[in-house]
């Protein structure tokens, strides 16, 4: 039985999924040799995976929230819950 | 404030007595990612605004936690609808099909007939990130390809390949169907990466 390769094209279409692991074993296998013997697919998907890996070091570099920050949202979350107690508390009285 | 949080079953029920020191836990772990989210979605002059209307409706909803994903998927969920709606009333749209027709997808330009590669990716002459993000020219076309790109694609590639979520959970979030948030995170990569390769064109 003679498997049928992938098109330049549809490994393309498969590379993200294939970078997550999301194929099957058969189409995994395919890829593969597509990609043993077409070395412009083998760079589109270094590519991707250095896409992908940069994406992940441009998140790290964005802001970690600051502690005014932080602070800020829960003395928000604290007025909002003793505003909602106090409610309560006035229709208990 | 970066200490390690603790597991979602030791966290709530302070969280749900009002401990303020579990709310300051919980704010340090999850805002920033918040903010990324909401920011992806909305853009970035209202995102703080939707970040923290989406802690209210957390702390408010909290009781009625189900726990039938992990908090952090359940937190992240309500900023997305919450950045949703904020979307609708500014009569904006965050139109699923939009982002999934979206057919910019490679150039077809690229192939023949057969499928084979027309015009062939060139040497990127970098083997890291740090390689790539050298170049301030080049992350400033980064940074342009991501602002151009459908809200919900820039979602699913701000959760998964910005802040690592697993597929499960950024389908949660998002509310799309687990083909779907592939698609959407495929069309999103690569416009990133054309963007790049137009970059190495030049
Ligand atoms: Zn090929």
């Amino acid at each position: 039985m003679k498997m049928m390769l992938p098109s330049c094209r549809e490994i393309t279409e498969r590379a993200s999924d294939y970078l997550d692991q999301n194929l099957s074993p058969w189409q995994r296998a395919a890829f593969r040799m597509h990609l043993l013997m077409c070395i412009y697919c083998r760079r589109h998907v270094r590519h991707l995976d250095l896409t992908v890996a940069t994406l992940g070091r441009i998140a790290a570099e964005d802001e970690t929230p600051q502690n005014d920050d932080i602070q800020q949202i829960v003395e928000l979350l604290k007025r909002q819950q003793n505003e909602s107690a106090g409610q309560k508390g006035e229709d208990g009285g | 404030m970066n200490q390690q949080l603790p597991r979602d079953d030791e966290l709530i029920p302070r969280l749900l007595a009002h401990d303020e020191h579990a709310y300051a836990q919980l704010v340090s772990a999850y805002h920033g990612l918040m903010v990324h989210l909401a920011r992806a979605i909305v853009g970035p002059a209202i995102a703080d605004e939707v970040a923290q209307e989406a802690w209210l409706s957390v702390i408010r909803a909290l009781p009625r936690f189900e726990r039938r994903s992990s908090l952090k998927t359940w937190i992240l969920r309500i900023v997305s609808n919450t950045a949703k709606t904020r979307l609708r009333h500014e009569s904006r749209t965050v139109n699923l099909q939009d982002a999934l027709g979206d057919q910019t997808r490679i150039d077809p330009g690229q192939f023949n007939a057969s499928g084979r590669w027309a015009s062939p990716p060139v040497a990127w002459h970098a083997d890291t990130p740090d390689d790539l993000l050298a170049s301030r020219e080049l992350r400033a076309c980064i940074d342009a390809s991501l602002d151009a790109l459908p809200p919900m694609q820039r979602a699913a590639l701000t959760l998964r390949d910005m802040q690592g979520l697993d597929m499960e959970s950024l389908c949660k979030v998002l509310e799309v169907s687990e083909s779907n948030g592939r698609v959407l995170l495929h069309r999103a990569r690569h416009r990133v990466q054309a963007a790049i390769e137009a970059f190495y064109q030049r």
